[in-house]
């Protein structure tokens, strides 16, 4: 115990040495990137510099950008719609996932209809969409709730189906209740590969989300602005929300990721939780 | 022969057939229920056509009225292969190079993990200022979209080739391209078959969501976005309806097909 305790702290202080060199290699990138930019070889129209965007970012978070508070109107409207959707999504496609486990009629109707969705990218269905819903939040958001819905619905389907029968016999050998069943038996046993369709969802959301917004949403979202940018040759807005869509999405699946690997740790299943 | 149907062995080879392609059926069956629903109004939505009215369009638009769809699904196709493939051949060889060399994957992957959650449509304004909206924008959506699940399936493929064959090809002075042909890239490829397919999975999303938005030349996804601009709903669904079908005989046909074929040439991996 002292000893990893003692590993613990080792590793709290010295780095690792892949960690050492992935630091390095972004800053490597970040001055290069600063150091091109400065050079005047390529205009700064085309590619402004880190230190350029810092200074757009300031511009885009503060009440002089046109809107004001640019930059938090719009990750907050994309947050909204993607949390929004999302949740809507998990009421949906859970208990979807596992009634199509548990009944074999359902599955046969259900499945079809998920592997012919698994097959259209979202956005070759959004211009039919905005013909029904409009131009607008409503596209955005039943975007959302479709392409989370469609993974979450196959890993929850797999997930229960694959459990092992073994453990429902030890289960049934103990005289498990129904409630401890679920809850000691199919809540672990299906934890992981359920966070791994949340995560699968999410990120296919996420992109979706993005490129919808681009075409529908008038009322903003990061999607939208960034396009719009595009229109008027706003360069410096254009890198800016590639590096916020970018972290962001990195902060996302970061959190999906650590979600999905302490589930997998606490219950002992790490075989999907490692990479 | 009647009775012969009765038997409990005739009955399950039915039940086989009909779960064998009970999608089919089912959406078949579907699509019966959505044609009679408009045909009898109870469905009344001009953005909702009849089944019936998609068809007829679909085969209009393959095999009439300038052959439209045909050209778009050539046009569609072609980007996707040619960026799939760049995808593949980039992303192998880096992942196979990260594989080879840990302290370069050290490099590469903290770029790569910022990478991942960034749509691939998000490059198109940047792309756009660089090289101007045309073709080209598209395939490179689709390479930056695609090479990321390929470059990490090489990277575990190679990072997953046993020591043991290095070893028999080191004791026999195999040299370097001997060994990178016979051991390692068989190896890699066997075991990153799966990423292979995620990634043409990527890819295809990346090709439609880029002709949508980048509108150059001809593609499902710009047709699609074209019929819209003329009410012309029908062709619409015809052009979804042609992505659906593309997309799950990739997932269904083209990838079965590679993973039988790659088995049989070179084993399993274990």
């Amino acid at each position: 115990m002292a000893a990893a305790r003692a590993g613990d702290v080792r590793a709290r202080r010295v780095p690792s040495r892949n960690a050492v060199i992935g630091a390095a290699s972004i800053c490597a990138c970040l001055l290069l990137w600063q150091a091109l930019a400065a050079s005047g070889a390529i205009s700064s129209v085309v590619l402004p510099g880190p230190l350029d965007l810092v200074g757009q970012f300031h511009y885009a978070v503060g009440r002089g950008s046109n809107p004001p508070y640019q930059l938090e109107g719009d990750i907050l409207r994309t947050l909204a719609r993607l949390i929004g959707g999302f949740g809507v999504a998990v009421l949906f496609a859970v208990p979807l996932g596992i009634a199509a486990a548990l009944s074999r009629p359902l599955a046969l109707l259900v499945m079809p209809f998920v592997s012919v969705l698994m097959a259209i990218p979202a956005l070759a269905v959004v211009p039919i969409l905005m013909l029904v819903t409009g131009i607008g939040d409503a596209t955005d958001f039943t975007v959302v709730v479709v392409t989370a819905s469609v993974p979450i619905v196959v890993y929850v389907y797999d997930g229960v189906r694959m459990i092992d029968r073994k453990y429902f016999w030890t289960a049934s050998s103990f005289a498990t209740s129904r409630m401890d069943l679920f809850r000691h038996v199919i809540v672990p046993a299906t934890a992981v590969p359920v966070l791994s369709g949340f995560r699968m969802g999410m990120g296919y959301a996420w992109r979706s989300l993005i490129a919808t917004e681009s075409l529908t949403a008038l009322t903003g979202g990061l999607g939208y602005t960034i396009f719009q940018a595009s229109q008027f040759f706003d360069t410096r807005t254009i890198y800016l929300y590639m590096v916020v869509i970018a972290l962001l999405g990195f902060a996302i699946e970061s959190a999906f990721r650590a979600a999905e690997t302490k589930t997998a740790v606490r219950w002992g299943t790490l075989s999907s939780g490692k990479r | 022969m009647m009775p012969a149907l009765a038997t409990p062995h005739a009955r399950t080879r039915l039940t086989e057939v009909l779960e064998r392609y009970s999608s089919l059926w089912v959406v078949l069956i579907a699509c019966a229920v959505w044609q009679a629903a408009v045909a009898t109004g109870l469905l009344h939505n001009p953005a909702v056509p009849a089944p019936g009215a998609v068809l007829a369009s679909l085969y209009r638009g393959m095999l009439e009225r300038g052959h439209i769809l045909l050209f778009a699904t050539l046009g569609t196709v072609l980007r996707l292969l040619l960026g799939y493939a760049i995808a593949v051949v980039f992303g192998g060889a880096l992942g196979i190079l990260a594989g080879r060399h840990p302290d370069f994957g050290a490099a590469v992957n903290p770029i790569v993990a910022l990478w991942i959650p960034l749509p691939a449509i998000v490059t198109i304004p940047v792309l756009s200022l660089w090289i101007g909206t045309g073709e080209a924008v598209i395939v490179l959506t689709v390479i930056f979209s695609a090479w990321i699940p390929v470059y990490l399936g090489a990277l575990q493929g190679t990072r997953s080739i046993s020591v043991h064959q290095l070893w028999v090809m080191r004791s026999y002075r195999a040299s370097a391209w001997r060994e990178m042909r016979k051991v390692i890239l068989p190896g890699a490829f066997v075991n990153m078959i799966p990423s292979l397919r995620v990634g043409m999975g990527y890819a295809w999303r990346a090709v439609i969501a880029a002709e949508i938005i980048v509108q150059h030349g001809r593609g499902l996804g710009i047709t699609i976005f074209a019929a819209r601009q003329f009410f012309d709903v029908p062709t619409m669904y015809a052009g979804v309806a042609t992505i659906a079908l593309l997309g799950l005989a990739l997932d269904h046909l083209v990838f079965p097909a590679l993973e039988r074929v790659t088995i049989r040439r070179w084993g399993l991996a274990s």
